[in-house]
């Protein structure tokens, strides 16, 4: 079944050099990233502070690739925390927008090789994949626009969830 | 700014070994890029170097490839520069000669000082101790 997701981009911290954002679904109380530390902080306590302090890193030099690794397709802005030379079993998966704004979503725990062999971690990047489509869409139609470390416009869009029953 | 409350309450996850575990791989990779950098060189470089495919080095620096020391040992003789400097050389130690000028037994007032690097080296040079090779302050 196929539903429409309405949903927000939040800005959740700002710095001088850079900008955290994060999705906030319609009716849900916090966004996607907060909705993962809050899963996983006392569970997974070492991987949420390698992943924190990666975020912490990015704060000071920008987001730059060599703090993050690639993760869904070549064309859009997915990718994966923390990056591969860190050590940690927790993914979380983010829209790397520009050098100065980065998009916080949602992860979990790898089990699998790839994040596609796990239903939970595709839906993750699925997402993220999708709004991405959507942000692109805007951006095209000069409804989004980037201003350095911040996104202007409407930033509130719909996504077809095939996931939700 | 603009902070978020949950992210500040994860940030107290952050440990001392995770800093310095995330600093070294930071250090690496950016070690790497400079490296390629300062020879004028590029990632496809370093594949012919390696004889290894681009999109393999791609994944060494960016994506799922994780380092070993025989990975980063293969590199540093690659581009003939050390990631890490892991000289033998021990380090000296330095010890301070103090000269002192005792007013009475129970003050000690004004030094002067002189670094050594070892004690021998201290006792040869260690000069005769008289009024003039001190220096006096209040």
């Amino acid at each position: 079944m196929k539903l429409q997701r309405h949903l927000t981009i939040e800005l959740i911290e700002e710095y001088e050099k850079v900008s955290f954002y994060s999705i906030l679904y319609k009716g849900e109380k916090h966004t996607e990233f907060e909705k993962f530390l809050l899963k996983y902080k006392d569970t997974h306590p070492e991987d949420i502070g390698v992943i924190m302090y990666r975020l912490d890193r990015i704060i000071q030099d920008g987001v730059f690739e060599r703090h993050y690794r690639y993760a869904g397709k070549r064309k859009d802005r997915t990718i994966e925390l923390p990056s591969h030379l860190d050590t940690a079993k927790l993914r979380l998966y983010c829209l790397s927008i520009s050098t100065k704004i980065l998009i916080l979503g949602n992860g979990g725990l790898k089990n699998t090789r790839t994040y596609n062999e796990d239903p939970y971690l595709n839906s993750c990047v699925e997402a993220l994949q999708k709004i991405d489509l959507v942000i692109n869409r805007k951006e095209g139609r000069g409804t989004i626009k980037i201003d350095g470390k911040t996104l202007i416009g409407d930033l509130s869009l719909d996504i077809k969830n095939e996931s939700q029953e | 700014m603009k902070r978020n409350a949950i992210m500040d309450e994860c940030r107290k996850l952050i440990t001392p070994e995770i800093k310095r575990s995330v600093d070294y791989s930071i250090f690496v990779a950016n070690r790497i890029f400079d490296i390629l950098e300062s020879q004028g060189k590029n990632q496809r470089d370093l594949a012919k170097l390696l004889n290894k495919s681009e999109a393999e080095i791609s994944k060494w620096l960016h994506g799922t490839h994780t380092f070993t020391t025989k990975t980063i040992g293969k590199i540093e003789i690659a581009l003939g520069e050390s990631i890490f400097d892991i000289s033998n050389q021990p380090k000296k130690t330095e010890y301070k000669i103090i000269y002192v000028r005792l007013d009475n037994e129970a003050e000690i007032s004004t030094s002067k000082q002189q670094t050594i690097t070892s004690l021998n080296d201290g006792w040869n040079e260690l000069p005769a101790i008289n009024e003039n090779s001190c220096t006096y302050s209040n």
